[in-house]
């Protein structure tokens, strides 16, 4: 009898610091999130990406990031804003036309908020395919005055 | 002592903490023209460090984008610059705003200028401080939209002189403003007196009271 006893004590004792580790959790976790919320969107390397670009001038490792950044955040969820973009100069400065103005397309159905400065650029790509134009690789898709 | 209710209220207590809200601030110009889209162009630098431009902009998008708003990507914005004969982030800042809606189609352009970008000596310590500020214009109008200013300043000190100077030496050699540039960019946009929340974030309209 004092056995049972005993041992519904102790039951309930666990249980009672179970909820106090659950609550602590919450505590805890309330205090570490504050107010910030959820990311948006993900983002993987696109910093380092950016960070090689102006910092290191190392152009072929920025693209290396962003490409894996694009492949990753296609797979989980929303691409973030300006990376199909950014990945679309890059493959232009490569001589990769075609692929350039697919992902300018996939930017601009994305966020048409960008629709206007895609347009452009792809309307560029395409006049200078049509004229066999200077294969300017190092600028931007432009009338080019500098590179 | 009820220990679920002590834990819950703590809970309660610290989520409150978090969400304080500080000062109101005027935004109706903000509200009257909001904008969707925002150019961050290149940005003018008042100190002597001549890296610090392309450290800082590294780490304006992200947290800008996180708070809802299109934002234009920065190396394109700043060869597109290039491009039209603006090399220089000086040039950039005097143009009409509403260069940045016929050009690119932005709603609005973020003009960041950076002030401070050292490592200071006092006698016992040293600190590193990049301080910026921020002025978001509307592109049809011209008028300003939003404006801060925001300093982070990392101390390191110690009760040893000679280990100090030792310390602060190497730190002059191998300071890093990146996680300085980051957390000044983090904080800015963020309520109480950051940006309210753009059309891709779920608050978008429904966080007036938090500014």
């Amino acid at each position: 009898m004092n056995g049972e006893n005993g041992r519904r004590r102790a039951r309930l004792a666990n249980q009672n610091s179970l909820w106090q580790y659950v609550c602590l959790g919450l505590v805890i976790a309330a205090g570490l999130a504050g107010c910030t919320p959820p990311a948006l969107y993900q983002w993987g390397e696109y910093e380092d990406s950016l960070y090689r670009r102006y910092v290191k001038e190392d152009i072929a490792g920025a693209e290396a990031y962003l490409r894996e950044t694009l492949v990753a955040a296609e797979l989980k969820s929303r691409v973030p804003p300006g990376v199909y973009a950014d990945y679309g100069l890059l493959l232009y400065r490569r001589g990769d036309y075609a692929g350039a103005i697919e992902k300018f397309e996939q930017e601009k159905r994305a966020f048409p908020e960008s629709a206007m400065l895609m347009s452009k650029l792809i309307e560029r790509i395409q006049q200078q395919r049509a004229t066999g134009g200077p294969t300017e690789r190092k600028g931007v898709p432009a009338g080019g005055v500098q590179p | 002592m009820n220990w679920r209710a002590f834990f819950v209220g703590c809970g309660l207590l610290s989520l409150l903490a978090g969400c304080a809200s500080v000062g109101k601030r005027d935004l109706s110009t903000f509200y009257a023209h909001q904008p969707r889209s925002i150019i961050i162009v290149p940005v003018v630098n008042e100190t002597p460090e001549v890296n610090a431009p392309a450290v800082f902009i590294t780490t304006i998008t992200v947290p800008l984008a996180e708070r809802g708003y299109y934002v234009f990507p920065v190396y394109l914005t700043e060869l597109l610059l290039r491009d039209l004969g603006l090399p220089e982030a000086g040039l950039v800042h005097q143009l009409p705003s509403q260069r940045f809606f016929d050009l690119f189609g932005a709603d609005a352009v973020l003009f960041v200028t950076i002030k401070d970008w050292s490592t200071k000596y006092l006698v016992l310590a040293s600190s590193v401080v990049v301080e910026m500020e921020y002025v978001l214009k509307d592109t049809r109008t011209g008028t300003v939209l939003w404006e801060s200013k925001q300093q982070v300043a990392r101390n390191s000190g110690g009760s040893n002189p000679i280990a100090m100077a030792v310390s602060a030496a190497l730190n002059a050699l191998f300071t890093d403003f990146l996680p300085l540039a980051r957390q000044a960019n983090n904080q800015v946009f963020r309520p109480p007196s950051g940006l309210p929340s753009g059309p891709y974030h779920p608050e978008h309209g429904k966080d007036r009271d938090r500014f």
